[in-house]
Parts: structure tokens; sequence; C-alpha cells
């Protein structure tokens, strides 16, 4: 039994974008729009652009520092009660977080695909699956994810593709939607979609080249960034900014929308498989997250144990809002308001203290320096 | 291993192991990588291990019984380490679970089993005055008293009861013999006795299988030059044995052998033993002749296009048939048998130089652990070698054609032939190379494309379409043009079931054709077709069972099953179909995508021989265009690199230098030139790194 435990940079820059683009199909765009009316497709490419700040800043540590991961390095930096505290605070923001997007995706399902279906009777499956996966560890989801990831941006360009019959550019306008203070808040706010800076951090250690890993992230914040922007812009440009902020599952309403011909048309059913793939990889891989935090706060050697508990948890609190408004509501409040703090913020510091460590110590080693020197 | 431990191990393995099982990848690239465990932890599994004092030398001691009649009976620990273990195992260990000797991360499982059942040897020290442990031996030790043979762990060889040696005196031997083969009772065997006609007589016998030897070899090639040309010596024995096996007998192959459990096998395998009065020793003579079928056509890979022999029921005529094209001396095949009571010969073979050791060496290490009385089949030995051997889709590719061997010999895979199969295993395998045929490489490239393209979405087509039907007609009707949805709801209005009690019908009575097809005898073959036509074409739409459309998605089906060029992957697709129909029949389309997604999982981790069943895709490897679509084959410069070849390169850059397309200048030719100079003499690949050095 030979350990092999790397990942490749292919599976892993699939592994983030799909997770991170995951909230594409269900209510952000809607939310986007909400912040920034007509301009709801620029806030995207503001948080874009912080998110290339963020990791401009936390890429060279994690190159340098070759083979260590975001909690190698907080606890070489931090000590082991911060790396504990901050092990805690990932995992409870990741259960939060899969908590509103699980309940959200159920909610969808039941609303487009399978009307009149109890909520568990979809969540169940989903949780099983999700499980499995979560099981299977961080190297099988990045497989699946570099298999399908193709797929799913086939998919995605079909369904912003054909929908050009209905896009009217005028409906983007004006320019600046609410004024760019919105934009601009927005922006700072929607960065915790860009959950793959936080999922390099942690598995940096498990690439086998270090330099691979500024690629990766350059890359994957690209892609997310522009996968946001478009299917926001789309979705603007087919219906109007009031009627998008009605609507809050855009990928159904733009595949419904689909009509060219006698025989392309009422496609969304089809777009079924995009949404659930996403699902399934982002909950899988945020349930595996949790679960692998949890085992290393608690010293654990093992984390599959936890897997079904924690997944559980999820399911459980996933039923906690009364509704779906409820849901969103809770995701607005919480979530997005301090999402940006645990999947920027907390790689931020971190590396930051790396930093902050090595300048202490180069500078000790220069002051003992002359000391040797003299004599 | 009991369920309790399968769920038990299912639940604890390290998570900081991302991959436990065995990997072709070099070791050097394996230990790259820090753990934090190791970090974390000052004490990890691999660190016991070093750290530990040696216990392995206590079994590396454990000498060989020094002749084959010993009965030496190893127990599963002995089998798993003939071989030297390279690998670092990695135990499932328990939150909480404590530290004993069957925590031992060098031992497999089946080794913890057989350790904690084998009695403890009277001169271990004693144990530490540690309360637990204490009473943890005093419970193995009473074990120990009461230890009975597991006939699971248990060798199964059988006990000699002949001698070791061959006699000298003539008599003696023909004794044994009787006694070993149980003459006259097996009356299978035949022992000729006669007089080798020297001045002064000597006798002799020869003993042969009926049946399994060349009646004519032994008449020409022994009984005549012995009793009719021979003038033999009296002098010593050695000096008589070699004179008879350099003058007297003309047979290709011969031995002289002294021991009987060698005399045996030979015996057993078709060839004659000669026994000369003073000789302590048997002549062998190769006059293996029973009947077999000759090399003929193809049953199941048919091509147009290419070589139509296949494969035959004589493992000599097989591995000629692999050598007569791939004519190289770097060509190996390692011969080794399995069966404890009816020895299988299974042949290895693979090219030297191309293919990775640690493949050969795993192989090998699987083949040795096999301990049965009787091994069938390629298809039994595919069970005791694969990885997970719960999962269907086949971990190694079974052909019958000896092009499509030597083809994969030559990128690095390994070939196991096994006994009188007519099958070949191809290993390690890829879930794409089980739907490639031989005649994509033979036909041009865009039609070697199409086929493969339409062979993939045959494989979908295959495994969905039922459950799309169900998933569309259930809950999905609008994604139906109008007209066609009214179609379908009309031709349906009669039809009484639902419409996955519908499928299931269907699939079902496809199912019985098909495997009544099978096993029909041929003089009554057509009925099939006909019963099949009227009650599934016609009688069933006619009285309203099931409705006209559905039989046109369930022919379909069949057609697109029939397409697979693998049999066991054609079975796989066959079962998993049912799981889709349920799973669209209750979920629809959401149902489909959760059973893919778990299916893709299940391919993606799942290993045949250290390779994910998904490589060259997922996980990324450097490969020619060969994977799903089949590039031109002049381009073809690499081979796979999830195999790790000894040398990667297959081909020089420009193989077409005459080509204007290629080249259009001097300087163009020379540069082309010196890079394929360049390329010939490159080094071989040892680092391994993303599947060895880019050509």
């Amino acid at each position: 039994m030979i350990k092999t435990g790397h990942l490749g940079r292919r599976e892993m820059l699939a592994l983030t974008v799909v997770a991170s683009v995951a909230d594409v199909s269900l209510f952000y765009p809607q939310q986007l729009v909400m912040r920034g009316a007509s301009a709801g497709w620029m806030i995207p490419v503001f948080s874009m652009l912080v998110a290339f700040a963020v990791w401009a800043l936390v890429a060279p540590v994690l190159v340098r520092e070759e083979k260590q991961d975001l909690i190698t390095l907080c606890e070489k930096s931090l000590g082991s009660f911060a790396t504990r505290a901050i092990c805690v605070v990932i995992a409870l923001y990741m259960i939060a977080d899969l908590s509103t997007f699980t309940r959200t995706f159920t909610e969808a399902v039941v609303t487009t695909v399978l009307p009149r279906s109890p909520i568990s009777f979809i969540a169940v499956p989903f949780f099983l699956v999700c499980m499995y996966y979560a099981k299977k560890g961080i190297e099988g989801i990045s497989r699946v994810s570099l298999v399908l990831w193709s797929w799913l941006a086939i998919g995605m360009l079909a369904l912003l593709i054909l929908n050009w019959n209905w896009m009217r550019p005028e409906q983007a306008m004006p320019l600046w939607g609410n004024g760019i203070g919105p934009l601009l808040s927005g922006a700072g706010l929607f960065t915790s979609v860009f959950l793959n800076i936080l999922v390099i951090a942690l598995f940096s250690s498990r690439m086998r080249k270090g330099s691979d890993v500024r690629a990766i992230g350059y890359w994957s914040i690209g892609i997310i960034g522009v996968t946001y922007l478009l299917v926001t812009l789309v979705f603007l440009m087919c219906f109007s900014p009031e009627a998008a902020m009605r609507s809050p599952f855009p990928l159904y309403q733009l595949g419904r929308l689909i009509y060219i011909g006698r025989f392309i048309q009422r496609l969304e059913a089809a777009f079924v498989f995009i949404w659930v793939v996403m699902a399934v990889i982002k909950v899988s891989m945020a349930v595996m997250i949790a679960t692998y935090l949890f085992a290393t706060v608690f010293r654990m050697p093992v984390y599959r144990p936890l897997v079904a508990a924690v997944a559980i948890i999820v399911y459980d609190l996933s039923f906690y809002p009364r509704s779906f408004v409820e849901t969103i509501s809770y995701n607005n409040k919480y979530i997005v308001t301090w999402g940006w703090a645990v999947t920027m913020g907390i790689p931020l510091v971190v590396t930051l203290a790396v930093r902050v460590r090595k300048r202490r110590e180069v500078r000790g080693d220069e002051e003992l320096d002359p000391q040797e020197n003299a004599s | 291993m009991s369920v309790w431990q399968k769920i038990s191990r299912a639940f604890a393995v390290d998570d900081a192991i991302l991959d436990e099982d065995f990997s072709l990848m070099p070791e050097e690239l394996q230990e790259g990588r820090p753990e934090k465990g190791k970090q974390k932890q000052p004490k990890t599994q691999e660190s016991e291990q070093s750290s530990k004092p040696k216990q392995e030398p206590k079994q590396d001691l454990k000498q060989e019984p020094e002749h084959e009649h010993e009965d030496d009976r190893p127990s599963a620990s002995t089998l798993s380490h003939a071989q030297p273990r390279r690998r670092s195992p990695v135990k499932p260990k328990k939150i909480g679970h404590r530290s004993t000797e069957a925590d031992d991360p060098s031992a497999e499982p089946s080794e913890i089993a057989a350790k904690s059942s084998r009695p403890e040897p009277e001169s271990e020290p004693e144990p530490k005055p540690d309360a637990p442990q204490k009473v943890r031996r005093e419970k193995r030790k009473q074990q120990a008293k009461n230890y009975e043979v597991d006939p699971e762990q248990h060798n199964l060889s059988f006990k000699p009861t002949y001698p070791e040696q061959v006699s000298i005196s003539l008599h003696e031997n023909r004794d044994t013999i009787i006694q070993l083969f149980q003459i006259p009772r097996n009356a299978d065997f035949v022992i000729r006795e006669f007089t080798v006609s020297t001045e002064t007589p000597i006798q002799a016998f020869a003993v042969f299988m009926e049946g399994m030897s060349d009646k004519t070899i032994i008449n020409d090639n022994v009984l005549q030059p012995l009793m009719l040309l021979a003038s033999l010596p009296h002098g010593h024995a050695q000096a008589r044995a070699d004179l008879i096996k350099n003058s007297l007998l003309p047979g290709n192959q011969l031995q002289i052998l002294e021991k009987w459990e060698a005399v045996k096998n030979n015996i057993l395998t078709g060839s004659t033993a000669v026994f000369v009065e003073g000789m302590d020793c048997a002549l062998i003579v190769e006059t293996k002749g029973w009947e077999h079928r000759t090399v003929s056509d193809t049953k199941t890979e048919t091509v147009v296009r290419g070589p139509h022999d296949a494969f035959t029921e004589n493992l000599r005529t097989n591995t000629g048939l692999v050598r007569a094209r791939l004519r190289t001396e770097k060509l190996i095949t390692e011969i080794t048998q399995v069966g404890e009571l009816a020895a299988t010969d299974i042949a290895i073979m693979y090219v030297e130089g191309i293919v990775s050791q640690k493949l050969v060496t795993e192989v090998k290490r699987r083949i040795k652990a096999i301990k049965v009385d009787f091994l069938q089949d390629s298809g039994t030995l595919e069970q005791f070698i694969e990885d997970p051997p719960f999962s269907m889709i086949p971990r190694m590719l079974a052909t019958e054609r000896p092009d499509r061997v030597a083809v994969s010999l030559t990128e690095g895979y390994v070939a196991v032939f096994v006994g009188q199969s007519p099958y070949v295993l191809i290993l390690p395998t890829m879930l794409w190379s089980l739907l490639h045929t031989a005649e994509d490489a033979y036909v041009r490239y865009p039609f070697g494309t199409l086929l493969r393209l339409i062979r993939f979405s045959a494989f979908l087509v295959a495994l969905l379409l039922p459950a799309l039907y169900i998933a569309v007609t259930n809950y999905h009707p609008e994604m139906i043009p109008t007209d066609l949805m009214l179609t379908i709801a009309s031709s349906r209005e009669k039809v009484p079931f639902p419409v996955v009690m519908e499928v299931l019908l269907m699939e079902v009575a496809i199912e019985l054709i098909r495997e009544a097809g099978i096993r029909i005898p041929n003089v009554i073959g057509p009925t099939i077709g006909i019963v099949g036509a009227l009650i599934l074409g016609q009688a069933a739409v006619q009285a309203g069972v099931v409705s006209p459309l559905l039989v046109i998605v369930v022919s379909v089906t069949a057609l697109a099953a029939f397409t697979m060029p693998n049999y066991n992957l054609s079975f796989a697709v066959r079962t998993l179909r049912f799981v889709m129909i349920l799973l669209s029949g209750v979920w629809g389309f959401y149902g489909i995508t959760l059973g893919m997604l778990v299916l893709l999982m299940d391919w993606a981790t799942m290993k045949s021989f250290g390779i994910p069943m998904l490589t060259n895709v997922s996980p990324y490897k450097q490969s020619s265009a060969d994977v799903i679509l089949r590039g031109r084959v002049f381009k073809q410069e690499i081979r796979p690199g999830a195999l790790y070849p000894g040398l990667m390169k297959r081909q020089v850059r420009i193989t077409r230098p005459w080509d204007p397309a290629t080249h259009d200048s001097r300087e163009a030719v020379e540069q082309y030139e010196q890079e394929n100079r360049q390329q010939d003499t490159e080094a071989r690949n040892t680092k391994g790194k993303r599947g060895g050095n880019p050509t």
C-alpha cells in the first residue's frame, strides 16, 4: 500500500472552479442584479480583481513554503491554539454555507424539476451521494471534476449561446446601474464565492509542484469571475433587471427560454445535469473539508467517521429556515456578509503572519551575525 | 474479512492517505510528499515501521524446504513475503485503537488474521508486566492451544507419497510409477517395457499419457532408436544417460531429471519418461501432442480489416502467435504454475526495457499468491488478481486477438496467458481501452475516430436510453416536441402498465432472448429470432402490453449493447442499465444524474494494477492521441505515460520526411534529422515525471 497522495494541477483547477461556480446555478446572479441592477454583471469583475490582489499576496508564500499548506503554516506562525481556532472557524463556515446552499438547491429541484415532491425525498439521495464522495476523498472528487468540467463548460456555453435570440443589450443599461457605491460594496461581499483561494491554500501541500499553485490560483479566479460575469450578463440581457430580480434560478429560467426551431426548445430539464453535478461537487468537497478540519482540530488520525455526522448536521441545519425566502435572507445576512473574512481573510492573515515571522527570523539572524563576527 | 471488519475499514482509513493502493508511480515521487501526520505525530506508521526492531528477518530466516517433496505448507504470511516487500503498507487504524501486534504496519489483513490464528513460538520473550497486554497474550495462547487448521489459510498442497529421487533400480522406479499414477486403475497412463538391444540386453521402460502424447513421436523417436539401433556401453550411469541423450534419442527437447516431482510433472504435460536399468535418472523426451483446436477465426472480436487469427486452447501456440508478430529478443515469457491439485501453466509476457518492472513484479506477486486446487481459465485468474473485486467494470482486458496483445506489449502492458484459455489478459487496463477494437488502428484515422465515437455513444445509449425514456415520459414531457409527445401519449393510451414496468418487462425479455440465443443448440438457433421478433416486435404491441415506441427504444438499446467490443463490459452495462431504470423511475433526470455521479466516482477511484480506470483523462497523463479519439498513426510518438514505460518514445517525430507538407526547405530537413537523431539517443525514462520524458 503506497501513498501516491498528490493532486494533479488539472484536477485541482477543475475542482476549485467547479466548486466555486456552483452558486451560479442558484440565486447568486439574482442577488448580483439586486445589488447592482443593470450593472450587476460588473460586481464579479470587481470581486475578481480583489481576489487577484489577495492571491498575489497569498500565492508567493505558498510557493515559497513548498509542501506546506494553510494548517501547517498557521501552526508555524500563529501557534497551535490559533490553528485550531482557525480550523473550527473554517469548518463552521463551511457547514453554514452548505446548509443554505443545500436548502436552496433542494428547493430549486422541487420547484423546477420534481414538483410536488417532499423536500426530504430530494435531499436524502443528494446527501447520500455527497457522503459517498466525501468518503472517497479529495483525490476522487478532483478526478470527477476534471472529467466533468469540460461538459459543464459546454453546457453553460450552450445555455448562454442558445439564448442569443432573446438578448437585448440595452437591458444592461444604464452602465453603472445603481451607482458605483453599491457595486464596490457588493464586490467586497461577493468575494466569498472565490472559495478556490481557501481550497488551494488548504491543499497546496498535496500538489506535486509548489509553483503550480500560483498558476492554478490565477486561472481559477479568472475562470470563476468570467463565469459569473457571463451568466449574469446574459441573464440581464435576456430578462430585464426588474424581471431578473424576481427570478431566483437563472440557469433554469435561461434553459426554459431556449426556443430555436421546433426541436431545440424547453431544455431546462437537460440542464438539471449541470446543477446537480456542480452541487454534488461543491457539497461533497465542503463536507470533506469540514470533517478534515474537525479531525485536525481534535487530533483524530482519520476523518471518515465524521463524514456521516457532519452531513447529517448539514442536513438538519438546512431545514432550519422555514422557507426559501428565509434561507436567502440568512444567506445574505451571515454567509455573504462574513464569508469573505473566511475565504479571503484567513489565508491572507496566515500568509502575512508567515511573512512577518520570516522577516523577524531574518532580522534575528542579522543581529546575531555582527555579534558572532565581533567575537 | 468479516462484515464488521469491512465496515470498520470503510470508516477507518487515515485521511492523510489519499490513495493507499498499489501504484505504478516511482517510489521517489510517492515519498516526496510530507505528511501532516508525520509532523504532528512523532511516530507515524512509517516511522514505527522503520524504528521497530526488525521482525521481518524472523520470517526471512525461515528457509524454503530443501526438497520439493517436503510438506512445506506455507501460511499466508510466508506466501506474501515470497516477493521482496517494497511497499509501505498502511493499516486501517481505528480511533483509540490500542497498538497490538496485529497493528504491525507491514502486515496485510490476511497476515494479521494468520498471525492471530498462529501459535506463538515458545522462545518468545515474556510480555512486559502490562495488565491489558498480558490478558491479551493469555487469550492468544489459549487460542494457540485450540489451534485448528483454517481451511482458508491452510496450504492445499497434497503430501507426496513417492520418494524424492529416481532410483537406480528399474524395478523400484516401475513400482513408484505404478503407485504414483495408480496404474492400471488409472487407464490414461501407459508403461511400455522394452529391451535395449545391446550385446548384453538392458531392460528399460517408457511412461507416457494416452491422449496427451504423440504416439508417432514416441514410436519413431523413442522406442525405435532404443530397441533397434541402440548399442550401449556398460559404464557409469551418467555416461550412459549422456550417450542416450546425445546419440540415441533424436527428440528435439530432451532432459535428464533425477527428481520424481519434476518427472511426474513432465509426464503429466505429455512428455515421455524413459527409465533405463542402472540409471538413477529419467530421460524426458518432449512428445506433447494432445488434440486441440487449430488456429481459427476470431469469434468475439471480429474485424473486417486486419488479421483474423485468434488464440486457441494451446498455451504454446498462443505465445507463438504473439511472438511471430513481435520478433524481438526483448520479448520475455515467464512461465509459472498455479494449482495445488492440478497445475495450470501461466505465461507472463512483457517487453523488457519498455514495461515497468514494478508492474511485472506486482503481476507475479499476485499470481504467486493464488492458492487454489485448480485454476480453470483466464476468467478465473482475472477474479483472483483484480483490484477491487466487487466493482462491475472489468479491470483487465481479455482478448482473443494476438495482434492486440502484440501492440499492447509494445506500449508497456503485460500479457498473461492461462493454460488452455483462448483469452489472454492484458493488464492494466483503462475504461477507454475496453471500448477500443483492433480495427480502429487498421483503418484510416477519420474512420477510426468515427468508429470510436459511435462506440462511445453506444456505451451511453446502452446504459441510459431506457432510463432517459422513463424520465422524459414520466417527469419531463415538456422536453419533447408537442407532436411527438402526442404520438407517444396516443401509443401508450392502451398500455395498462406504468412506463417503468413496461420498460422492465421488455428489458427482461431481451435479456432472456440474449441468454437463450447463447445457450440454444445451433440446430434450433433460428427459432430464437422468430420467437423474439414475434413476441417482442408484434404480439406484445398488438396485445397492448407495450407501446410501439418502447419496442424501438429497447431494440436500439440492445443494438448499442451489442456494439460493446468487450464482453465483460457488456455485462456491466446491462446490469447498470437496470439500476438506472430504477433511479429514473423514482427521481427522473435527477436520479439518473446522481446515479451517473456515483458511477463516475467509482470509476475514477477504481484501479487496475495501480492505474486509475479513467487515467489519461482523469488523472491526466501524457499519451498519444489514442484514448477517446483515434489520432493519426504517424503522430503517435509516445507510449501511454500512465504505464511509466521504460522508454517513452515510440517513434521519431518526423515519420514522413518525404512528404512535402512536412518539409519545404533543406534547413527544415536538417532540423528534422537532427531532432530525430536526438530522440534516437534519448535517455531512458527513469524519473517517471508525468509518465516519462516528453519526446
